[in-house]
């Protein structure tokens, strides 16, 4: 039965109130019968979908709903990014010198 | 050599610049270096600090993944450096720095990998303004967290 960590990142965190845990799944267990367990245990997850698109990691690339799950496997559920953005910037030359993948939910 | 990765604090352009000075060879041209800041005004509202959460080691491969996948023709060197934590306006978040051939390179090569950052990497950004807290998701899409947050606490 393979044993599975959760991440919640970001806003994310906000609708299951937490931000990770564990869940031990049947062997064969998929992404999707992942999804589905998370889904159940906080109905909340089922507005994210109507926010923004919810992507998914499986050790840290990007997961397809029938990825089979392994023991150890480290599972991340994640709003689109936002790196660099918001930012005064200053630009100087010198010369001479998660795919995405909708989580479905 | 190409770099990408988080960091806690600042870096030393100087050194940095040096550095590719040195290992670049005769043949550079120019070095383009890109700083981002944290804004203190957002849509006219005071911006008190910015969050971001990255997700470790994944974060810091792919802006290494990044930095590697852009050496093409012409280009010598890339590095590119995201802070995480709290950052306050003012302070400095992202550096880009590229060592090219020429300048032409060197800018667009700049802007492409900047491109990049704003929207692979799981980089995550929480904005405390004056009038409420939001994330930032994509270019600049925001959401009160009024919204999200539930009754109960994080744990």
């Amino acid at each position: 039965m393979p044993r599975v960590s959760v991440r919640y990142l970001a806003a994310v965190a906000d609708y299951t109130g937490r931000k990770e845990e564990e869940f031990e799944l049947p062997d064969g267990a998929t992404v999707k019968d992942l999804l589905d367990v998370i889904r159940e245990k906080y109905p909340r997850v089922a507005e994210i979908e109507k926010r923004f698109p919810l992507l998914i990691l499986r050790n840290g690339v990007n997961a397809k709903l029938g990825d089979r799950l392994g023991d150890g496997d480290r599972i991340a559920l994640l709003p689109p990014v936002s790196g660099g953005g918001c930012l005064n910037s200053l630009l100087i030359i010198m010369c001479g010198g998660a795919r995405c993948l909708r989580g479905g939910l | 050599m190409p770099e990408g990765r988080v960091i806690e604090g600042e870096v030393d352009i100087n050194r940095i610049v040096e550095d590719l000075s040195e290992k670049a060879g005769e043949g550079m041209g120019a070095i383009v270096v890109f700083i981002g800041f944290v804004k203190g005004s957002v849509d006219g509202k005071r911006v008190e600090r910015l969050d971001y959460e990255v997700y470790e080691p994944y974060t810091s491969q792919h802006l290494q993944r990044i930095a590697e996948e852009e050496m093409d023709e012409g280009v010598m060197d890339i590095r590119i450096y995201h802070r995480h934590g709290n950052l306050r306006p003012g302070e400095k978040t992202l550096y880009i720095i590229v060592a090219a051939r020429g300048r032409k390179i060197a800018f667009e090569k700049a802007r492409r990998v900047l491109e990049r950052v704003k929207h692979e990497p799981p980089i995550f950004k929480l904005e405390h303004r004056e009038d409420g807290d939001y994330w930032v998701f994509g270019d600049g899409m925001r959401l009160s967290r009024e919204e999200t947050l539930p009754e109960k606490r994080l744990e």
